[in-house]
């Protein structure tokens, strides 16, 4: 880790933390404006269904009611999220209200009036006459020929492209030859893996309010991870200047992915404020929160190759995700599984083919780690197994075949590489295996009513979604800093914070490259008019992508600093340090000057501001790395699977806020436990989603999570990333539901393929078995 | 729809409000007298982003019509800070890193107060007890039953276990 800082790598409280603690900061859902209106959704009862007739004008005329659209009031072009790739290469299959409904709670209409309540019952008031169309929900039904056809057509590039089989996208990706590879090996596993679809559960329910403004614009505040990605959508599905639209940065409460992408409701909302000239609040309930956003389900199917050693010669991948009735982020999740199932193993024969496939189901979106969690299922679950069948060590087997510094790696596509520098993931293994007591793992193993056992997973993430080649996914970062008379720094930046910490860390990298105190940093409000372009607050590289910009532009409003210390303290700017918020010249620790004189004498002397910009795109994606060591008692009369001990390993390179990544990889562990072992969203055989409250949608609680949670960070430092350090959001979590899983075969003999492990399906296991 | 003024005594001050029948007293809190630092996360009981302490006792305020409150002391997040001090549990959980994204801080706070009011000493599993009606999603509650640990050992003045 990097010496002598000061700011970086020290626990700080959350710069917003006391507002959040006394109720004073406010969320999108906490906004009021006088005379403001609510909206609210009419959803389709069917999952496949057309729009016969509709009408609206007994609504309309409902006292309150302020506005009524339907599909016939909104754009007619179909759209594909398009902000932060080609927009030749985007799936245009949706609308913002749509005449043909594609899952249960499709939207049709929507209204806008006083209060809720009158929203309410105009919805009951919309005549809708349906005609209902053969559904599909299961990806193996959807793919059969003479299956139902969720899209007839999408459009791409301005062609128009009908899905063969319901099949929407594909990525394939094949290095040497796995057939030969296969011939080659001594050894042959194959394995097929099922991943469930959690819901992200942020504790804010989806909302969005937009203000009409009196200069003709409109202002816009979200549950979204991007200012910039917000603006764009809303400007260029309704036809509008960027200039029209401000989109405000807003503490969220909680996201997890959900937001990564502009939503069908934001622009809704934008286009009845437009309409009626008011602001309009648009919230959805828990139980539409429910059904608008979850993570992508998949079957994995794995091959591969081993030397009887264990060396692994061949690996072949086939990934089919269910995506849902549209397209909001499948070909991109996709794309991204290329990266997640090429960066773990070595092997000279690689092809891994993915595809997403329409159903009438709601569309999934992000959800941290972006298909990794189930890669990473699939590939761990079966190192395990190999291991095992091998009688080699699972670490010695890992420890074999990792990919490790100087390796080529891929993120979100195949055009996505990197080649590792810093890499702990051999320090990972060994010091989680020797906390959890790895050698002797079989000494807890019982063979009563409760089974104990220990397993473990390793896992990564990208810390951004740059390559060393043009990637073609917009991954630009920026900062705008000025130092005030007081020493105080103002920070501009257009980065998002759902809890994870990121306004923190960013005022913790200015304040180290600036020798101020992270007390003495404003981040400022920041919206599209005032913030340089930044793509979204993903991908884990907020710190990396976004920590990066804020130390470059510090680093330029350094320059004037120094340069007009210098004239200060005659003194070459080479020769001086910053810390303490005074400016010393090296070696003389009696010179010095405070940083607030400086910026004084430069506003007195005419020498000017000291301000910094910076746009930045990183040279790659700086993979960092994880483990997790998991200990569970398995019950073997209820089925039920208790977490008892975590160890949470993790090489993030230089942490900026130990505490904050003790904090990511806690919510990991909690959030990868509900995956392993309870958490899905369910249909029906008409596809309504049968769990839509916490009543029936159940996640871990104080209650549940391990008494027993360790974290470990290894010493490491990136070149690449700001004062060494890399991401962490997404890989605190894509390892943990393999090790929970990993751990019940070692505590029944029982290996599990299909997520959530429930209490049923521990039971039938070990009927089974027995 | 018939309105009814009531008063309601909210963190010490007497407020009159017009209600709805069945208004619940989070919106007449959140909407009406606009202390938003309550929190709405599900409209069923299910999350606890809305607790607040009625009576002294925690209730979910999204499950509570406002004319039951009348006549009892309701205390919010807004009520808990004195003379511009913070609650020990604010400070432990602010310190601490118990709080991410901060939904859920309102009400897991108002919780662990009413808690710590009843038992100044509680042991690990009752602060997990608690805290089983307050969803967080962001920090797998290990920072937050630390912090209310620490909350409690600095108000209760010897070490709980």
């Amino acid at each position: 880790m990097e010496k002598g800082l000061s700011v970086v790598g020290k626990d700080v409280p959350k710069i917003e933390a006391v507002g959040k603690a006394t109720g004073t900061l406010r969320y999108t859902s906490d906004i009021f404006f006088p005379n403001m209106l609510y909206a609210k959704i009419l959803r389709s009862p069917y999952a496949h269904a057309r729009v016969k007739r509709i009408d609206a004008s007994k609504a309309q005329k409902l006292q309150g009611v302020k506005s009524v659209l339907t599909f016939k009031d909104v754009p007619q072009e179909p759209y594909g999220l398009d902000d932060l790739g080609d927009p030749a290469n985007a799936i245009r299959d949706k609308h913002i209200l749509e005449e043909t409904a594609r899952y249960v709670g499709d939207r049709i209409a929507v209204v806008a009036a006083n209060d809720i309540e009158t929203c309410q019952k105009a919805l009951e008031m919309i005549d809708v006459e349906y005609e209902e169309l053969p559904a599909v929900f299961e990806v193996g039904e959807a793919l059969k020929s003479g299956a139902p056809r969720v899209h007839d057509y999408y459009v791409m590039g301005g062609r128009r492209i009908e899905p063969r089989n319901n099949i929407a996208t594909v990525t394939t990706h094949v290095e040497g030859d796995v057939e030969k590879g296969f011939t080659d090996s001594e050894y042959i596993f194959e394995g097929e893996y099922r991943t469930s679809s959690p819901q992200q559960v942020p504790l804010e329910r989806t909302v969005v309010v937009c203000r009409p403004e009196a200069d003709g614009r409109l202002s816009v505040w979200s549950t979204n991870q991007s200012i910039h990605g917000l603006r764009y959508t809303i400007c260029n599905l309704l036809g509008l200047p960027f200039s029209k639209v401000r989109a405000n940065r807003i503490f969220i409460g909680g996201a997890f992915g959900s937001y990564i992408h502009t939503r069908f409701d934001e622009p809704m909302c934008a286009l009845l404020a437009l309409k009626t000239r008011l602001p309009v609040k648009l919230q959805l309930s828990r139980a539409e929160v429910f059904t608008s956003a979850r993570r992508y389900p998949a079957i994995l199917k794995v091959k591969m190759g081993f030397k009887r050693d264990g060396t692994l010669v061949s690996q072949k991948y086939d990934v089919t995700y269910n995506i849902g009735g549209y397209d909001v982020l499948g070909a991109w999740v996709v794309s991204a599984t290329t990266g997640w199932t090429y960066s773990m193993y070595r092997s000279p024969h690689f092809s891994y083919e993915g595809r997403g496939v329409y159903t009438n189901t709601p569309p999934p979106c992000a959800f941290r780690g972006f298909g990794n969690p189930q890669a990473n299922f699939a590939i761990e679950s079966a190192m395990d197994q190999v291991a095992e069948e091998l009688g080699v060590d699972p670490i010695d087997l890992r420890l074999k075949n990792y990919r490790r510094k100087g390796d080529l790696v891929l993120a979100q596509g195949p055009k996505v590489k990197h080649y590792i520098e810093s890499c702990e993931v051999e320090y990972l293994l060994r010091k989680g295996a020797e906390i959890i007591g790895w050698a002797g793992r079989d000494g807890v193993k019982s063979a009563g009513k409760i089974r104990r056992g220990i397993g473990m997973a390793r896992g990564w993430h990208a810390s951004s979604c740059s390559g060393f080649e043009p990637s073609g996914i917009a991954d630009t970062g920026g900062a705008f800093i000025k130092v005030n008379d007081d020493s105080t720094v103002s920070l501009v930046t257009a980065l998002a914070d759902a809890g994870q910490g990121e306004l923190t860390a960013l005022a913790q990298i200015a304040a180290e490259t600036l020798g101020v105190g992270v007390d003495d940093v404003i981040v400022s409000d920041a919206d599209t008019d005032n913030a340089p372009y930044d793509a979204v607050t993903h991908a884990s590289r907020g710190i990396y992508v976004g920590g990066g910009a804020v130390k470059l532009a510090a680093e330029d409003a350094k320059k004037s600093l120094l340069d007009w210390a210098g004239k200060i303290l005659e003194a070459s700017p080479e020769d001086l340090e910053l810390k303490d918020r005074r400016v010393f010249v090296k070696g003389a620790p009696s010179k010095s000057v405070s940083i607030a004189q400086v910026a004084a004498s430069a506003r007195i002397n005419n020498w000017g501001t000291i301000v910094g910009k910076s746009s930045y795109a990183a040279s790659g994606f700086a993979p960092h790395f994880t483990v997790k060591f998991i200990e569970v008692e398995v019950n073997t009369e209820t089925g039920q699977v208790r977490v008892v001990r975590a160890i949470c390993g993790a090489d993030v390179g230089q942490p900026i806020s130990p505490m904050g990544v003790e904090g990511q990889l806690h919510g990991g562990l909690a959030q990868g436990i509900g995956f392993a072992l309870m958490e899905n969203v369910s249909f029906d055989d008409s596809g309504n989603t049968t769990n839509t409250d916490f009543l029936n949608y159940k996640l871990l609680t104080a209650m549940e999570v391990p008494e027993k949670v360790e974290v470990f960070l290894a010493p490491s430092r990136e070149r690449t990333g700001p004062f060494g350090a890399k991401g962490i959001g997404e890989s605190a979590l894509n390892d943990v539901a393999t090790a929970v899983v990993n751990a019940i075969a070692h505590a029944t003999g029982v290996r599990f393929k299909e997520l959530p492990v429930t209490a049923e399906k521990v039971l039938k296991g070990l009927r089974e078995r027995a | 729809m018939k309105y009814q003024t009531i008063r309601l005594r909210v963190n010490g001050e007497e407020r009159d409000v017009a209600v709805k029948p069945f208004e619940r007293l989070n919106d007449v809190l959140r909407a009406t007298l606009l202390l938003t630092g309550t929190k709405r996360g599900c409209d069923t009981g299910g999350c606890g982003a809305c607790t607040v302490i009625v009576g002294g006792r925690p209730v979910y305020s999204c499950m509570m019509p406002a004319i039951q409150a009348e006549g009892k002391e309701i205390v919010t997040i807004e009520g808990i800070a004195r003379d511009g001090k913070l609650d020990p549990i604010q400070e432990a959980m602010i310190r601490h890193g118990g709080i991410q994204c901060g939904f859920c801080t309102p009400g897991v706070i108002m919780s662990a107060k009413a808690l710590l009011a009843s038992n100044p000493r509680p042991t690990e599993a009752d602060i997990r007890e608690a805290l089983a009606g307050n969803l967080c999603r962001c920090t797998g509650y290990v920072k937050i039953i630390e912090a209310v640990m620490m909350a409690a050992e600095q108000s209760g003045g010897r070490k709980a276990r």
